[in-house]
């Protein structure tokens, strides 16, 4: 017997409905989960923060969606007209919205009322933070930072 | 004790359930059943390790059902148990305490099937073999996690209650593989009919 012939008596075995049904079942199943999943992973990449910016004589906030671990820096970004500088330390803000400071005043952000160690462009977001940039001056600065 | 129903089933005695059979404890399994079921057992492990971020979707544990009720107790403990081993080197998370419940769990769950076999071995005793097998290799796994978790008593329950859905949908999948195998029933029946 050669192997076409076992094949056709293998074949002539199989109840396709039942392999048919089977397979239906798991497909089924196989989307639903994949839809969840790429629910889930879709979700999972963006965080939503708190973003305050204090002009000193006004002050604006509102919650923003930004990518997960997304930074402090890039946050404030992509939500306003930020003037900026880079140095070996980060980025140094120098306006938001044209607001400016001055030799006497200067940007300075805390997240959950705490001034983070290191710069806003290092620093990571995580859910539900409250993200709050004041335009300060230096005595003030410096008791925020303490 | 005589078991009558349809003609998917047929008398029994207690002893021919729950005793040795002649075909597995004097016989040698012949090399041709012994391919089938290692060529069943690796399906199931590619199968998983090809679903693997399918949550609670996987192969080996209706294949080794499968090879528990066809083929009886030893080649599918044989099989649950090297599918789980083997497949935790090739998937996300690796080896841990859970492997030995995961064996465990199948191992029982082909034991069980092996045991439905002998009182029928027709269609609706195979898939309550797939719904018995799943519970057993949930609960097994899931009870035996409690251990290596660090959950506390109290929160044993929310524990658990977490696992249902999870449980659900290894057991729509098991049943939808254990029906797929099922349409080689014949083929299945022929090879591992008394060697």
């Amino acid at each position: 017997m050669d192997l076409t012939e076992h094949l056709d008596r293998f074949t002539e075995k199989i109840e396709i409905r039942y392999v048919a049904a089977g397979l239906l079942i798991v497909i089924g199943l196989a989307l639903i989960s994949g839809t969840q999943l790429s629910q889930a992973s879709a979700d999972g990449d963006q965080i939503q923060v708190s973003l305050t910016v204090d002009y000193r004589d006004s002050i604006d906030s509102q919650i923003v969606s930004v990518n997960n671990s997304s930074s402090a820096f890039q946050a404030l970004n992509q939500t306003y007209d930020v003037g900026y500088s880079e140095s070996s330390y980060g980025y140094f803000i120098t306006s938001i919205n044209g607001v400016s400071g001055n030799e006497s005043s200067y940007w300075i952000y805390d997240v959950n009322g705490e001034t983070p160690e290191v710069g806003s462009g290092q620093y990571s977001l995580e859910e539900d933070d409250e993200l709050r940039f004041s335009l300060m001056t230096q005595n003030e600065s410096m008791e925020a930072t303490g | 004790m005589s078991v009558v129903g349809g003609d998917d089933y047929y008398p029994l005695s207690e002893s021919s359930i729950f005793g040795q059979s002649d075909s597995e404890s004097s016989e040698k399994i012949s090399s041709k059943t012994l391919a089938v079921t290692a060529s069943l057992t690796a399906s199931g492990i590619i199968g998983r390790v090809f679903l693997q971020h399918y949550p609670s979707i996987e192969t080996v544990l209706p294949v080794a059902i499968a090879v528990g009720f066809y083929a009886g107790r030893k080649q599918g403990l044989a099989s649950g148990m090297t599918g789980f081993y083997a497949t935790n080197f090739l998937v996300y998370g690796s080896q841990g305490p859970w492997t030995f419940y995961q064996m465990a769990g199948a191992g029982l769950a082909a034991v069980a099937a092996s045991y439905m076999s002998k009182i029928s071995s027709g269609k609706k005793m195979y898939l309550v073999s797939l719904i018995v097998g799943t519970a057993a290799f949930e609960a097994v796994v899931n009870i035996g996690s409690l251990f290596f978790s660090g959950v506390g008593l109290f929160s044993t329950p929310a524990y658990l209650l977490a696992a249902v859905p999870f449980a659900l949908t290894h057991l729509a999948s098991t049943l939808g593989f254990g029906v797929t195998i099922y349409g080689f029933n014949r083929t299945l029946r022929s090879v591992y009919r008394k060697d």
